[in-house]
């Protein structure tokens, strides 16, 4: 047994350091893009009865109970084949952003669904139009209450966007991986890199629950 | 339309024996380390209290972690220290770390959900500490912990696909070899989405009908 | 000597003392009521005496046995003695009414649960619940959850039967019953203590009136009608919504009785 040696990890933590803004880089644009598609698959569980409600649910249930790993492979091996050519961190993007969907739907429709009816009978008697209903009333209504489950959600994108490194993205993991294997201490690198991770998602805590603060004076 | 040889199918068939050995293996052990760490939580004897932190810190941090940066970190202090265990082994012991720490939350946060005011009532009739838990604490707590407890079962069975990268060959790791032989990659990973869902679905289910009955209650 | 002696508790929250050396005596069969605004001390008074709020000082004697109630090990001892009924019953309610009653005589006492059993349907039906064994609390009205928490104390044969705030949560018609039961069970030879800010109940029920205020006990009443004897007590209940002399709820018996 020999013993841990950081300095390798250390004269390499400016590197290292970059990755953690391509982590967030990948895990904020899956949510950003996950949150559109979101809206609009929540919209159609929320406004029909029949088979759109059905593949709209059908959807949240296929991808919420299937990896998000395989569900990347299955982008980064089956986009080539209909011949979009993409590069592996834009396949990680879209294959986060079709997982990311499924899970914020579910959260998003259960939000929307604790919204009180009056609500969209006094949009109506405003004279507000569908798009605007939602747009205006029931989304700001129910992002409140639905914060909290949200901001988990993205909590949970980022131990997830880990998974880039397999695909040979330079996220915080894969930069880690580099650097253990040009050094040959993986586990000194990736004890640091544990600790990022750790560092990161309690800023995160912090920077959500100040939010969630400020937002609450304004109203 | 698919073109998988018997011995396709073998592979895949043990690649998803493993799966369901590495959420097995890991949810036992997940449990044992929760119920551990929720009774140092839970623990109110002063010489407990660097303990208690411990246990608050393991479980606040380790969440924190990318299941596949934990997995690095045991798989090569298990090397470091020499121990000569197999891939396997590593991925049921990282899997059961992160399940502990997942599991005390919901455990914890289900134990808190019982009125102090029925703990009290146990307390007075000199219920002593197992009974108060086997007939009081533990059945009313039961239904604010078991539903998501499954819930947290069927994320981590997803998270076993990351085992493949210390070198398990799971149900997503057959995937990818099955479709490096060179069979069509479409099927192979509609075959290997499929089998996940068969193991996942029926859990969902059942948690979600585990709340409904509760909520009706 | 009296039959229960309590002297000298204090409790601390810090560097609060929100008991200062309370204390009271009571006989065989007697009923104590401890009055005093809210903030008194009277509830963590009650709750000392089935060590339930950790105190820094005091000791309890009954029938001449003496309890240390700052040992570690006093819980134990002083709730062999006592039983408790809550304010809000804390029945567990995912037990029957029978279990309820059983538990603890079948896992503490270690009593065969046939045995338990018999004694607890003949005290259901004393208490006018025999149809109820078997059902839920949560079916229960509130005055028949009061009456199964009172059951559940009195299968550990008590001698100290404490009450906190026994009426406050009962219709006023049923606040009579729970009155007439507690004297019942103090002619049985049961001593019981309550809590209670319901005036009318404590001066026609209580054999002592005890006056707390700011953790320290103000005025001992001792005897029937001995809340309209002394000033402090008197003054007590007719601010708060009583009548020292009142006995509107006919419970007091007759002093030639």
């Amino acid at each position: 047994m020999t013993g841990l040696d950081f300095h390798p990890v250390f004269t390499r933590l400016l590197f290292l350091l970059g990755g953690v803004g391509v982590t967030v880089l990948i895990a904020g644009l899956a949510f950003v893009f996950g949150l559109l598609l979101a809206v609009g698959l929540a919209v159609l569980r929320f406004e029909n009865q029949g088979t759109w409600r059905r593949l709209s649910r059908s959807y949240s249930t296929a991808l919420t109970n299937t990896p998000q790993l395989s569900q990347i492979f299955a982008v980064f091996y089956c986009l080539p084949l209909m011949g979009v050519m993409v590069s592996p961190f834009l396949s990680v993007v879209i294959g986060m952003t079709l997982n990311a969907a499924a899970y914020l739907a579910d959260i998003l429709g259960a939000g929307m669904a604790r919204v009180p009816a009056v609500y969209h009978e006094v949009a109506l008697t405003l004279g507000l139009n569908r798009r605007q209903t939602y747009l205006r009333v029931i989304l700001p209504y129910a992002g409140r209450t639905m914060f909290p489950a949200l901001a988990n959600h993205f909590q949970i994108m980022i131990l997830g966007s880990a998974m880039a490194s397999i695909f040979g993205v330079e996220d915080l993991t894969g930069r880690a991986y580099d650097i253990g294997s040009t050094t040959f201490r993986v586990l000194e690198v990736m004890l640091v890199t544990g600790g990022l991770y750790a560092l990161l998602s309690f800023a995160l805590t912090g920077v959500f629950s100040l939010f969630r603060r400020t937002m609450e004076r304004m109203v | 339309m698919i073109a998988f040889s018997h011995y396709d199918i073998a592979l895949l068939f043990q690649a998803m024996v493993r799966t369901v050995e590495l959420s097995l293996g890991g949810g036992v052990l997940g449990i044992a380390g929760a119920i551990i760490l929720t009774a140092l939580r839970l623990s109110d004897m002063r010489g407990m209290l660097p303990l208690r932190i411990l246990a608050v810190v393991y479980v606040q941090t380790i969440r924190r972690i990318p299941f596949i940066v934990t997995l690095y970190i045991v798989f090569f202090c298990a090397g470091m220290m020499g121990l000569d265990v197999s891939a396997t082994v590593v991925a049921i012991g990282s899997i059961g770390l992160i399940a502990a720490a997942y599991l005390c939350e919901i455990l914890h946060g289900g134990v808190k959900t019982v009125p102090v005011e029925q703990v009290e009532a146990a307390l007075v009739l000199n219920l002593p500490l197992w009974a108060r838990w086997r007939y009081v604490i533990g059945p009313q707590a039961m239904s604010a912990v078991v539903p998501p407890a499954i819930g947290y079962l069927v994320l981590f069975i997803k998270d076993t696909a990351l085992a493949s990268q210390i070198g398990v060959v799971e149900l997503s790791q057959a995937g990818v070899i099955l479709s490096n032989r060179g069979l069509p990659s479409a099927q192979v990973f509609c075959m290997v989405l499929l089998l996940y869902f068969a193991i996942s679905y029926p859990l969902t289910c059942l948690s979600r009908l585990l709340e409904k009955r509760i909520a009706v209650h | 000597m009296p039959y229960i002696d309590v002297r000298d508790v204090c409790v601390r929250h810090g560097k609060n003392e929100t008991l200062r050396q309370a204390g009271f005596d009571a006989e065989r069969g007697e009923i104590v009521s401890f009055i005093g605004p809210s903030g008194s001390g009277k509830t963590t008074f009650l709750r000392t005496l089935i060590g339930l709020q950790p105190v820094w000082r005091g000791q309890m004697g009954v029938d001449g046995r003496i309890v240390d109630m700052a040992a570690p090990a006093s819980a134990r001892i002083l709730r062999e003695q006592a039983a408790i009924v809550f304010q809000q019953y804390g029945l567990f309610g995912h037990m029957s009414v029978l279990r309820n009653l059983t538990l603890a005589p079948t896992v503490v006492a270690k009593r065969s649960r046939r045995d338990a059993e018999h004694e607890a349907r003949a005290l259901l039906e004393r208490l006018g619940l025999a149809n109820k064994a078997d059902v839920l609390p949560a079916d229960l009205s509130g005055g028949q959850k009061q009456r199964v928490a009172i059951a559940r104390a009195l299968m550990l044969r008590p001698t100290l039967l404490l009450l906190d705030e026994p009426t406050s949560a009962l219709d006023p018609h049923k606040v009579r019953d729970v009155g007439v039961l507690l004297r019942d069970l103090a002619q049985d030879g049961m001593t019981i203590v309550q809590v209670s800010h319901a005036m009318n109940v404590v001066s026609s029920l209580s054999d002592r009136i005890v006056l707390l205020e700011d953790g320290q006990v103000r005025a001992v009443g001792k005897g029937r009608g001995c809340a309209a004897q002394l000033p402090d007590i008197a003054a007590f209940m007719n601010t708060h919504g009583g009548d020292a002399a009142a006995d509107p709820a006919g419970l007091r018996p007759d002093p030639d009785h």
